[in-house]
This record gives structure tokens, sequence and C-alpha cells, in this order.
């Protein structure tokens, strides 16, 4: 069994709390496996780091009421005078819509998985309580989606989210095969404007129509 | 023969869910879905609270800071980019409303006791966790930097990469924070030791060691 030392040996040595946790690269972790298998010195560090590890882990006494806080949290945001909203787009923020075309895809499977859950009872918690619209809530003029667009791929997330919120539109389904959304009026939305003209003049709106009927080719989760 | 297995408690403490349900999430949020921030708040209350419990055992101040990050999270949403995990953008907006928490908490001049003796007070009833208790005074009595790094590294499960990430700082910075902390651990931990302090010191300045490491000690 050898104990050399040197440059390999305090690369090692720097490496370990990351196989330790478990991140290191697999060509690393077995860098590291090798050098154990020889080096005294690294194989009893090893293990002076994986109790410690272990002891860092088993810590986890937390208190505190997360629904105390959320209540806490939100009379804050409601209390400050500035919208209530998300920041807007801004020059610069960048949001691939790669991922929005995938994430709002996650978020429909989410909400029909709500829906069912909250169809067949399973969930009975009701935040509509505390005044807030849930996805899973029942929203009549969201019923079905009224107006399609196609989005550009250039087109940034913050820039729809402002889109949307001008408009007091949401995404009510989609992305079909076709990659097009429904969406449909906000409740109790005020909104004057001619949303479809609106979104027609967007250039990172590729396309803009109303939905005629009940064949959107967009089924809402529902 | 040591096995380098991750430890298999390692996870993604507190966080069952996808990267790409998180990222979900954050797309809502952006378009100003309160349940979907109530819905990752209370994912990541309980992590975001252990990591804070690192600096500070005052549960108020948790819970401030707490509701500062979502706040950052409500308004900032659409900032988010994807070239992190959600997990990492969100305990980078952690770490940056501890110090700023901890900033203004020192302008103000209040009047928390030290953490050394605030968590080793708390600490002291586990008397049947000797190995935690151990290693809870030893975190105590790190600089800040130092034992966040390992609290992330070690309580949260991150990536020497993720860990720069959040920190904001060098990848190589961050190896000197963990180095050190291993160093002064293992000098506070006489339970755990299996080889001498003074043997570790002496080959950290022991002939033709690496640049990394005489770096290691300038920054220190």
């Amino acid at each position: 069994m050898k104990n050399e030392r040197g440059p390999d040996h305090c690369q090692i040595w720097e490496q370990i709390p990351w196989v330790v946790n478990g991140t290191a690269v697999d060509s690393e972790r077995r860098r590291v496996e090798t050098h154990l298998e020889e080096c005294v010195d690294c194989r009893a560090e090893f293990a002076h780091q994986q109790q410690v590890h272990a002891a860092l882990q088993a810590d986890t006494s937390v208190d505190g009421d997360a629904e105390a806080g959320l209540q806490r949290f939100w009379a804050g945001v409601d209390s400050v005078a500035a919208p209530a909203k998300p920041a807007r787009a801004s020059a610069g923020r960048r949001f691939d819509t790669r991922f929005l075309v995938g994430a709002l895809a996650a978020t429909v499977v989410i909400e029909a998985a709500g829906l069912v859950l909250f169809g067949t009872g399973i969930l009975s918690h009701d935040e509509s309580t505390q005044g807030y619209r849930t996805l899973s809530e029942a929203q009549p003029a969201a019923a079905r989606g009224e107006i399609r667009v196609v989005l550009r791929s250039e087109m940034r997330i913050g820039e729809l989210a402002a889109l949307l919120d001008a408009l007091q539109l949401e995404v009510v389904a989609g992305p079909n095969e076709a990659g097009a959304y429904a969406l449909a009026p906000r409740p109790a939305s005020r909104v004057q404007e001619d949303r479809l003209a609106r979104l027609r003049a967007t250039p990172g709106v590729q396309l803009a129509e109303p939905i005629a009927g009940l064949d959107s080719g967009l089924d809402v989760a529902r | 023969m040591l096995k380098s297995q991750p430890s298999s408690s390692h996870q993604e403490p507190a966080s069952r869910t996808s990267d790409v349900e998180e990222c979900a999430l954050i797309l809502q949020i952006a378009a100003g879905e309160r349940a979907a921030l109530n819905q990752l708040y209370r994912m990541y209350r309980p992590r975001l609270g252990r990591f804070l419990a690192r600096q500070t055992r005052r549960q108020d101040v948790i819970d401030e800071v707490i509701n500062d990050i979502f706040w950052i999270v409500w308004r900032s949403a659409d900032s988010f980019r994807r070239e992190s995990r959600v997990s990492t953008w969100l305990m980078g907006i952690a770490w940056r409303s501890m110090l700023k928490n901890l900033h203004s908490r020192h302008d103000a001049g209040a009047g928390e006791p030290g953490l050394d003796e605030s968590m080793q007070s708390s600490y002291e009833p586990f008397l049947d966790h000797e190995r935690t208790d151990w290693v809870a005074k030893g975190l105590a009595r790190l600089p800040l930097e130092q034992r966040m790094t390992l609290e992330l590294a070690y309580g949260q499960g991150h990536s020497l990469e993720e860990v720069a990430a959040i920190m904001d700082c060098p990848v190589s910075t961050v190896k000197a924070r963990m180095f050190h902390a291993r160093i002064k651990l293992r000098n506070v931990l006489p339970t755990l030791s299996t080889t001498p302090a003074a043997q570790l010191s002496e080959y950290v300045g022991k002939k033709g060691l690496t640049r990394d490491w005489k770096e290691y000690r300038d920054e220190e």
C-alpha cells in the first residue's frame, strides 16, 4: 500500500467532498476511488467527510408554519402599492420558447391532474377561501379558449406574460401538435381593447385567430 | 475498503419534483399565478428554512428572509433562464437575501446574540446525536461563507459548479472555502478525527503541493 503525496494527491483531496455528496462526475469519482485504494490519508479524510456529510443531512430540525408564512407573504404583496404582479418583460431578459412549449405542456398536465383529484374529492385543500384563483378552480370564462395563437420562437416569456396581463388573457390549453395555444379572457376582465388586433400586432405572435364553435382543436384540460 | 458511493440519503432535500415541473411552476408564477407560487413555497420552505438556520436560529428572521426570497421570485420569475436548475436559481436568491438581511441587521445594530452562542445553546439538547451536535458546533465557528459552502454541498446536495453559481463566485473560491472549512472543522471536531489535525497541517504545508493549495493559504 502506497502513501504517496503530490499534485495528484492534492487534487483528489480537493475532490473528496463532491464524491461524498454524489455530485462528482463519474470520471472524477472513479479517479478518487482508485486513489483511495492506495492512500491511507485520503481514506481517512473520505471517512471523515462522510461523517460530516451524514451529520449535516441528519440535522433537519426547522420550525415554522408554511401556511402562516404564506398568508403573511400574500398580505405583504397585497399591501404594496405597486401592482402586485411579477416583473414585466425587460430588454435582455430572454426565455426560450422551446422551454415555454414544454413547460406549458407540463402545466396543462399538472392542471389536468389537479382537476382529476378535485373531481374525485382526493384533494380537499381549497385556496379560494383566501381569495386566490387556483389553476384547478372552476373558471367559467376560461372553460373554452376564445383565441388561438401560435408564438414565434423569439417570443420571450416576459413579453408573453406582459401581453397576456395587459389584455387580461390566460392560457387555457395547448400547445397542440401545431404548437398553438388557446387563450381566454380572465374572469372579471374589463379590457375593452381589441385583443385579436393587439395580438396580431405583436411581433412575437405568428398567428392569432378566433376559435369558432367547439372545434378549437385545443382541448381544454377539464 | 471505503466505498465512495454517495450517501443513500443524498437527494434533493425537500424537493421531490423534477426540474421540468419546477420550471413549469416558474412559468406560471411569471404569468401571475399565485397558486404556483404557493406550491413552490411549500416545496422549498423546509429547505430554505434549514439553509437560513445555518446563519440564525431566530425563527422570525428566518420567516422574514423566506418572504423576501419569494417576493423576489414573484417579481422576477420572468428573468429566470434555464441556464441552471430552478433549485440553483432559488438558492442563489436565498444566499443574496441572507447576506442583505445580515447586513441590514448589522447596520441597524440588531441585538441578536452571536451565532456561536445561539447555535451552541440551541444544539445542546441533542445528546443522542453527538456527531450532529459536534458538527453543528464546529460549523458555528466557521466564517459564514465557509459554513454555507458546506451546507450547500452537504446539507443541500449541490455540486461544486452549482455552489459557485449560487454564491456568485468563481469555482476556485468555492474550492478554497471548502478547503478551509474542512481543515477548521477537523480542528474542532476531535471525536470525528481519524488523523491528527497536525498531520493535515503538515501535508498542507509540505513541499511540492500544487499552486492551488498555496492560493488557498493566501486567501485565508
